[in-house]
Order: structure tokens, then sequence, then C-alpha cells
């Protein structure tokens, strides 16, 4: 007899089917009691690979598919996501958007109510001030003139006085300052 | 989904839900294909993914966990993860080896986490955790005491001895690609598999004595 008895881990490798050592050890040939050893090993292996595993049934395939696609998120890629990148880049920008808009209207406000209250009044005749002069001409052909004296919150001493109105039917409007008092 | 765009499809998945615009998908499309189709979120093509390896992620499971409901259990979490984890799957490699991959991870949580709660159910006096340690095997004592007794022995070995060889010997998969799943070293895998089958061998002395002795 040549050399010493496999291990066991030898005798599962060369049952093996797919292990690279294919050639039978001389020693094998001629040992009764590892051949014995491996045939003990193979019909384990076959009785292990013999023991049935029952089916899943179509019922539970078919719940088992549906629950799983539904959970993995994968079924909803098309629809509407918040958590979609352009979703949220978008909706940054109206957000951002609307604030700036709110912000310029406060500015764009403001300063008109620091200069103070507007006082329009509208005019049925020409004032007697203005008769004769430019102003006056400039009334006589303005379309619903009115008569502005608009007070600074600063200085409420002072005001700036003009004639109002529009010409060729409203495509025109003319600010006219008066000279102050 | 709204009915009116789906079509229920009858095959062996059971109930199939086919949209309309990809009903006529092809049958015979390569996984990568059907890969690709259900990362855009096609549900028949993730249909057609499972319903040519349904039948491998449950065998998996069940091997592993030896219990019906925990091999359904695992086999829901193995399909989750790899349809959610659809985009991160290397194109051109083996899907169903990455699927076993996952299904084995699953399979030996599941079964980590239920021997965690017996072993708690235990120490509080429960009086039924003894009937849950040996669950399905006893039953089929009767029926086939061979595939009982392996199944008896497969159930007391450690998740990674087990799984190594379900995957070696039921699913045939190399060494490597094990040892991979199992994050250890092929030395490693071939100890969990020589570990299991000893275990098996001496489940079934008595037979293989019996066996042996006849001339």
């Amino acid at each position: 007899m040549n050399g010493r008895h496999l291990t066991d881990e030898e005798l599962l490798e060369l049952l093996d089917d797919s292990s690279e050592r294919h050639l039978e050890p001389e020693h094998l040939q001629d040992c009764s009691d590892c051949q014995k050893r491996r045939d003990e090993l193979a019909w384990v292996l076959d009785c292990a690979k013999s023991a049935p595993a029952p089916q899943c049934g179509p019922n539970s395939r078919a719940e088992i598919f549906e629950r799983a696609w539904q959970a993995s998120g994968r079924g909803n890629v098309r629809r509407f996501s918040w958590r979609w990148p352009i979703v949220r880049y978008a909706f940054s920008f109206a957000t951002g958007a609307a604030c700036g808009m709110l912000l310029l209207f406060f500015l764009v406000r403001e300063p008109a109510a620091a200069n103070g209250v507007a006082d329009r009044t509208k005019l049925t005749a020409i004032p007697a001030e203005i008769r004769g002069t430019n102003a006056g001409k400039v009334y006589a052909r303005l379309e619903n003139p009115v008569f502005v004296i608009q007070e600074k919150s600063d200085n409420p001493n002072s005001a700036v006085r003009s004639i109002q109105g529009t010409v060729d039917r409203g495509a025109i409007q003319v600010v006219w300052n008066l000279p102050n008092y | 989904m709204s009915e009116s765009t789906l079509h229920v499809h009858q095959s062996a998945l059971g109930r199939v839900v086919i949209d309309k615009k990809t009903m006529h998908w092809p049958i015979n499309d390569s996984d990568d294909a059907l890969i690709m189709a259900a990362e855009k979120g096609s549900e028949s093509a993730a249909a057609q993914l499972y319903a040519r390896y349904a039948d491998k992620v449950y065998r998996i499971a069940y091997r592993i966990t030896l219990d019906e409901n925990l091999a359904k259990d695992c086999a829901q979490e193995t399909w989750i993860k790899a349809f959610a984890k659809i985009h991160r799957y290397r194109l051109g490699s083996s899907f169903p080896a990455w699927l076993a991959a996952i299904a084995v991870h699953s399979a030996i949580d599941l079964l980590r986490q239920r021997r965690k709660r017996q072993s708690v159910e235990c120490e509080n006096g429960e009086e039924d955790c003894g009937q849950i340690v040996e669950p399905a095997a006893r039953l089929r004592l009767e029926e086939n005491e061979i595939h009982a007794a392996v199944a008896l022995a497969l159930e007391s070995l450690p998740a990674n001895q087990r799984a190594a060889f379900v995957m070696r010997h039921y699913e045939d998969l190399p060494l490597k690609t094990i040892a991979e799943n199992l994050g250890c070293l092929e030395g490693t895998v071939k100890t969990h598999i020589h570990r299991a089958v000893k275990a098996v061998r001496s489940a079934l002395r008595k037979k293989l004595d019996g066996r042996m002795e006849k001339p």
C-alpha cells in the first residue's frame, strides 16, 4: 500500500465534481479502508442532496412577488415623488422666486410710503393759479386731469405739486410739476 | 395602478401583472435586459426575472432555514432587497449568483434572529420553546427517516456552516463564490462544509452502519 490514509477533507475533494484534483491517489486504489470511507461520504452526500425541498405554492409565489415589488419602491419610479431631485429643485426655485417677488414688492413700495401721502383732487375747471401759463395750456389738453399734492414725510412743510392726466385716450401719461409755494 | 391599464396573465408564476406597454415582452430576453427594464420600473420585466429564479431563491431559503414559513419570509426579503438594489448589480456578471448571495444572507439573518428569539423564550421559561427548536423535522421522521435525519443534522449546524453546505452541495456554487458570499476564506468554507458533512454523517450513522454491513 502506498502512502498514508486520506483525510475526510481529501476524500470530499475527490468526490467534488468541480474540484481540480481529478486524479485518484494511488493509495485509494489499494486501501479498502479509505475506499469504504469514500463510499460512506458519497452516500451521505447523496442522502443530503436527495432530501426534497417543498415548492412554494402559486398563490404564495404571486403574493411574494407583489409584496416585494411594492416594497422595493421600483414600481413607483415613474410616479411623482418628492424624493425626485428635479422636483425638489423646482420647488426650491419656485419658493425662492415667490419670496424674491414678495421682497421686491415691499422694497419698491417702501420709498413711496416714505415720501408721504399724496392728495389727489379731481379738477373740474382750470385752476386760477395756472391760467395763462404753459401748465394751463397742457392742462387744457389733458384727459381726466387731477391736481396732486404729495407731502414728503421727512419734511412736511415742503410738498410737490403737479397736474397729472393722460392724452391720446390714455396712451400717454403726463405729469406736469408746478413750482413750489 | 388603475385596472384599465393592467392585464392579468395566468402562468406558472400565478398571477402576474403586466402593463400594456410591455405586454409583449420577449420571454427569452437576457437577464441583463430584464434587469435594466426592471431598474426603470417595468413590472413585467421584474415578473419575468422573478419567474426565472423564484424557485431557486425559495429552495436556498428553505434549505438554510428548514422551515416553510421562514423560507417564504426569506424569499420575500430577498426579492425586496434584489429589486431595491438592482442598480447595484453589475451587468454581465451572474444574476443568479448575485441573487443567491442575497438569499443566503437573508436566510442566515432570519435564522439567527429566530434562534435568538427562541433562546430568549427558553430563558423566560416558555413551555413550547423545545418544540420550536426542532420544527418540521420531527413530523417528517415518519415519512422518511433519512431525510429527517439529514434535516435534523443541518438544523443543528451554525448558520454559516449550513449556508456553505447548501451553496456547495445543493446549488453547486464554486468555493470562491461561497467564500465571497460568506465573507471568508476558501479554506474556511472547506472547513464549514466538512463539519456539515460530518454532522450529517453522524446523524446517519445508524443507517450507514446497517448499509455497510450488508454484503
